[in-house]
């Protein structure tokens, strides 16, 4: 007794034909098993001769329809998902919502029993809803035990592996090739920038010259020594003793800055500055209360920084000048140990100006003496 | 791929702990345990498909979810947002990944909502097919027009328009595109096995 089972749905349906083998367990169902299949056939809406074939071509059909059906809705394409395929069936994306369905002619010499009509090839474009129906259809037949029950729904996901072998040689090398090409660029073009000079500032006495000069500055508050040949950059102090001018104290002098190769930003106007104290604008600080406190905070300061240092070997005078708020806004060595050492131990306390000081500011002067012991007198100058 | 997996409901597969119905979709062995970014994404695009679809569609689907016996997974509505704010797109975006678990309720509900609004899918996919034969644009018909209208509003509100991917649908058009391709997506989530293949369509490409 020939078994007909009809999977319909409104743009596809599936009919099937085929026997029982008559085993005794499928006899007591009210629907006997159909496990021989004779004839499949597909209608499809739009196409005039149904889709037919034996059970290569339906098993090739359930196969090529259900592995694409998860190709759309993943969007993940390889067409061998349920291993080698048949290959009678193939479905291929032609847009979003159209999918070309072709049945090649079944390979020569398969000992198909069924009616040669399936030897044509067929092509059919099909919407998205068809391909839907043409899969529910085939969804049905698999939910049906009773209907070749050895063929059932077998979904997996694809692996890692073979995505990755699946895409063009071209494609997978590409990010490389612009992450090194890019590199390059990026290495010529930093190859073109010039390399910055670091200038380090340096000490009011780093260099011979430089401390020529200052050893020749005339101090007129202090030392009580006067240079018969007078420098260029005391010259520009000396003005300053008799017309006492704001802007020739509180800036770098013109005339002293050519000389020197020291920054001028930092070190020489307040050294300039601080010695011009005394007899210039700036008034010095008579208060015996004040210089005492200001005596304690220079000493804290030098303390804190030297810490950290190893003791001198030779004892180094030096002639501190202090703002009123305890900020060291200069410092000229005192004998000729403290002019050899390149670096003052005092250099990193000094006060950088930030914008301009008061040019007229009242200072006091100390005599700082390190001794080669490890201790620092600081009196009042 | 030597490990098939069949579907079919079989007593061994039950456990106690899970909602019965979460036991016909199979458990994809992950090395850390959480759900692929594109399956988080893929998710959450298809319920925001339905909330375009369906006015009120975020109530119905705690309803769907009680219904389904799934509270256990989904306590409350604010549990129900965390979960799709795993999506990497959003703006609230949670640094949490989705649980296997999880995500298998909120597809149980996605698949679960689409088999009820079988008819609008597919009424809806019918005549954007027709439009587009005629090269008449897609707005000319009113509820392909509302639905377009509702995904979009959707998508900018609650996406996070920094993200790459997000700017990439910056016009009106790429934005229906999206929309109509999850509209056929649903469409494959309403057959017999639409909640199986759309579960096992999320782990493509993503498991050793």
């Amino acid at each position: 007794m020939t078994i007909r089972r009809q999977y319909s749905l409104p743009n596809c349906s599936l009919v099937l034909e085929g026997l029982s083998d008559g085993s005794a367990a499928s006899q007591l169902d009210m629907r006997p098993v159909l496990s021989i299949l004779m004839s499949a056939e597909c209608y499809v809406t739009g196409l005039g001769e149904p889709l037919t074939g034996g059970r290569e071509f339906f098993e090739s059909l359930v196969r090529a329809v259900s592995s694409y059906a998860q190709e759309f809705m993943s969007g993940v394409h390889y067409p061998d998902r349920y291993g080698p395929n048949l290959s009678m069936v193939q479905l291929h994306r032609i847009d979003g919502n159209s999918h070309r369905l072709t049945v090649l002619p079944a390979s020569t010499g398969s000992t198909t029993q069924i009616d040669q009509k399936t030897e044509l090839s067929a092509v059919v474009d099909l919407t998205t809803v068809q391909l839907f129906d043409l899969v529910e259809a085939i969804d049905q037949f698999f939910a049906d035990t009773q209907t070749l029950p050895e063929l059932s729904l077998q979904l997996t996901p694809i692996s890692k592996r073979y995505i990755k072998s699946a895409e063009p040689l071209a494609q997978r090398s590409l990010p490389a090739v612009v992450g090194v090409s890019s590199l390059a660029l990026a290495a010529m073009a930093f190859f073109l920038v010039p390399v910055p000079e670091v200038q380090r500032p340096r000490d009011p006495v780093p260099q011979p010259n430089a401390a020529g000069q200052n050893l020749g500055t005339p101090n007129p508050g202090g030392s009580g020594s006067p240079n018969p040949n007078p420098t260029p950059a005391a010259d520009g102090l000396l003005p300053g003793d008799k017309t006492p001018s704001p802007a020739a104290t509180g800036e770098p002098s013109p005339l002293a800055t050519p000389q020197s190769n020291t920054s001028p930003e930092s070190t020489p106007s307040p050294l300039s500055e601080g010695l011009a104290s005394p007899g210039a604008a700036a008034v010095p600080i008579t208060d015996v209360a004040e210089i005492e406190l200001l005596k304690g905070k220079l000493s804290q300061q030098i303390d804190g920084v030297l810490k950290n240092k190893p003791a001198v070997d030779t004892e180094l005078v030096y002639r501190v000048s202090v703002g009123k708020d305890g900020a060291i806004v200069g410092y000229k060595s005192e004998n000729s140990a403290a002019v050899a050492r390149s670096e003052a131990p005092l250099s990193e306390l000094l006060y950088k100006p930030v914008g301009t000081r008061p040019p007229a500011e009242p200072l006091a002067d100390f005599r700082v003496v390190f001794a080669p012991g490890g201790t620092v007198v600081v009196t009042p100058w | 791929m030597d490990v098939a997996v069949i579907l079919m409901p079989s007593e061994t597969s039950l456990t106690e702990s899970n909602p019965l119905i979460l036991d016909s979709l199979p458990d994809l062995s992950l090395n850390d345990g959480g759900c692929p970014r594109r399956a988080r994404l893929q998710i959450d695009l298809m319920l925001l498909a339905i909330e375009a679809l369906y006015l009120g569609g975020a109530e119905e689907m705690l309803a769907v979810s009680k219904e389904l016996e799934l509270e256990s997974i989904i306590k409350n509505r604010v549990a129900f947002w965390l979960m799709r704010n795993t999506n990497p797109l959003r703006r609230y975006t949670q640094r949490r990944s989705l649980t296997v678990v999880e995500a298998k309720a909120l597809v149980a509900i996605a698949c679960n909502m689409a088999r009820k609004l079988t008819a609008t899918i597919r009424q809806l996919l019918q005549d954007s097919q027709q439009l587009r034969s005629r090269n008449v644009p897609l707005n000319q018909n009113l509820l392909l027009f509302e639905y377009l209208e509702r995904f979009r509003a959707h998508f900018r509100s609650r996406m996070n328009p920094k993200r790459s991917v997000v700017v990439a649908y910056d016009s009106d058009e790429k934005l229906n595109e999206l929309a109509l391709n999850l509209l056929s997506k649903l469409l494959f989530c309403t057959g017999t096995a639409g909640m199986q293949r759309f579960w096992v369509s999320l782990f493509d490409g993503e498991v050793e």
